[in-house]
């Protein structure tokens, strides 16, 4: 009786919170630094590779930080290393796929098999990164090569924010190449040209360690729903 | 006594209403804070003594799940956690149920009121608008460096849960005393990980003094870039635009605020 009794109260508490399940396509752009980066680089000819092997949403919501004049996207749903708890998964796509960063335009992902739900945060797996294009700064002119660049683990607590029900619409990912080149010391490279006059950074040096940090720097993605 | 006194208060209430609880919340800086965090903490041999931990907590409050508040905190209190704890934040007759929402702000409030801080402490945190203001130093082989840090963010700590799965906010019993901790944790500034297993170092800190004058102060902190520290240490996955050693000890100050230990709280910022 009292096992029933247990029963009926836990069909009571899904019906509070009942999700729907459903899909949603995921589309995924590259927008390039149009400006000179912050550290006074101009970078132009960029080419490149980034494989998306998975995407995952989850509902912890991350922690905005507002710092006049500047604004903080600080992601960490339980901001407590070791501790991040991104809480249920909300949706995800298996399906890889081999970004090109020279081309512009929206490409297609893949279906996200997910529910309906407040959406919080995303998770982003990346194959291995690598970069080249030539970067300018007065009277210098790099042409580079980042190297590969293959990360650990995949990418947490990317802010999403999105009440998820069943209105038609796409996720889009947003590659942010100004973001994630900001940190680089092009001329910090710690290497010497090749024959065909490109140099691909020294794994130890400043520039590709500049090059991690923009890579696993979550300002470099943003996730946003496109209602149709 | 005065638990007492506030029972019998709440006798005069009509059968009808809910059986009432009492909540009292407690602060804790716990022994990382007050006496200190040692050497075989850290990752490179530095050991951290805090001589203040200064701190704000206001708008700490209980509530269910359709946002009817429980109790709440009257005004703003300032606390030095290196001075021996627990320390009581408030106290509060409510009615004897569960309570889904667990509150608390680390924020600063100019009129907040003095608990077991020095007057001349609870100047400081007002006279810079400061939320927190930790003073310490780090020692290592002979060498001390100091080091003052005052922070001004406003950070909610919502929606707090016990650790281990032990469930969100509390439940009161009625006609019980229920104690509530909001546990802060110094050793969080010395991370080197915003997310994931992370490390206590302090050699970068150390190294940030530029001045050579033994005092490590925010300033200098900021000056140096991330870019410029060892591959795989203060990683910021999870985290956007923090740039150097400033931003990233900023970030873990957000940090601090737990609950009943080792329970987590969602930080919003505010």
């Amino acid at each position: 009786m009292r096992t029933l009794l247990f029963s009926l109260l836990l069909v009571g508490c899904d019906v509070a919170t009942q999700q729907t399940r459903r899909t949603f396509p995921v589309e995924v752009v590259v927008s390039a630094p149009t400006a000179p980066l912050e550290t006074g680089w101009m970078v132009t000819d960029l080419t490149g590779s980034m494989p998306l092997t998975e995407l995952r949403f989850y509902e912890g919501r991350v922690l905005v930080a507002r710092w006049s004049p500047m604004e903080l996207i600080i992601s960490t749903a339980h901001a407590h290393p070791g501790h991040y708890v991104p809480g249920s998964s909300m949706g995800e796509v298996l399906v890889p796929l081999e970004l090109d960063l020279s081309k512009r335009d929206v490409v297609p992902w893949g279906e996200a098999n997910a529910v309906t739900g407040s959406y919080g945060s995303a998770r982003l797996g990346l194959g291995t990164v690598r970069l080249r294009g030539t970067a300018v700064k007065a009277d210098q002119t790099i042409r580079f090569d980042t190297g590969p660049l293959t990360l650990a683990a995949p990418l947490e607590g990317i802010r999403f924010e999105h009440e998820m029900d069943t209105s038609s619409g796409r996720v889009r990912l947003e590659v942010d190449l100004g973001v994630l080149l900001s940190r680089i010391e092009f001329d910090k490279h710690g290497s010497s040209a090749g024959g065909d006059g490109v140099i691909t950074f020294d794994p130890a040096s400043v520039a590709f360690n500049g090059f991690d940090r923009g890579v696993t720097d979550s300002g470099s993605y943003r996730f946003t729903w496109q209602p149709n | 006594m005065r638990n007492t006194l506030l029972f019998a208060a709440l006798l005069t209430i009509t059968a009808c209403e809910p059986p009432i609880s009492v909540v009292k919340f407690t602060t804790w800086g716990e022994d990382f804070i007050e006496t200190g965090i040692p050497a075989d903490k850290f990752e490179d041999g530095w050991s951290v003594k805090f001589s203040r931990f200064l701190v704000v907590l206001r708008d700490t409050a209980i509530a269910d799940t359709t946002g009817a508040v429980g109790a709440q905190q009257p005004g703003a209190k300032a606390f030095d956690l290196v001075k021996k704890g627990p320390v009581e934040v408030f106290a509060a007759a409510a009615p004897g149920k569960a309570w889904d929402v667990v509150r608390y702000a680390i924020a600063p409030d100019s009129n907040a009121d003095a608990t077991n801080i020095e007057a001349s402490d609870l100047a400081l945190l007002k006279s810079r608008t400061a939320s927190l203001i930790a003073i310490g130093t780090g020692t290592k082989a002979g060498v001390t460096k100091s080091f003052e840090w005052s922070f001004t963010s406003n950070t909610l700590y919502d929606a707090c849960e016990r650790a281990g799965g032990g469930g969100k906010g509390i439940t009161l019993v009625p006609g019980k005393e229920v104690m509530v901790q909001l546990t802060v944790h110094g050793d969080h500034f010395f991370y080197d990980q915003l997310s994931g297993d992370a490390k206590l170092r302090f050699d970068p800190i150390a190294n940030a003094d530029a001045n050579n004058d033994n005092k490590v102060t925010l300033d200098e902190l900021a000056t140096v870039q991330l870019t410029a520290l060892p591959q795989g240490q203060y990683g910021t996955t999870g985290a956007a635009n923090i740039r150097n050693l400033r931003e990233f000890i900023t970030q873990n100050m957000r940090t601090v605020g737990h609950f009943e230990g080792e329970g987590e709280c969602t930080p919003k910022s505010r």
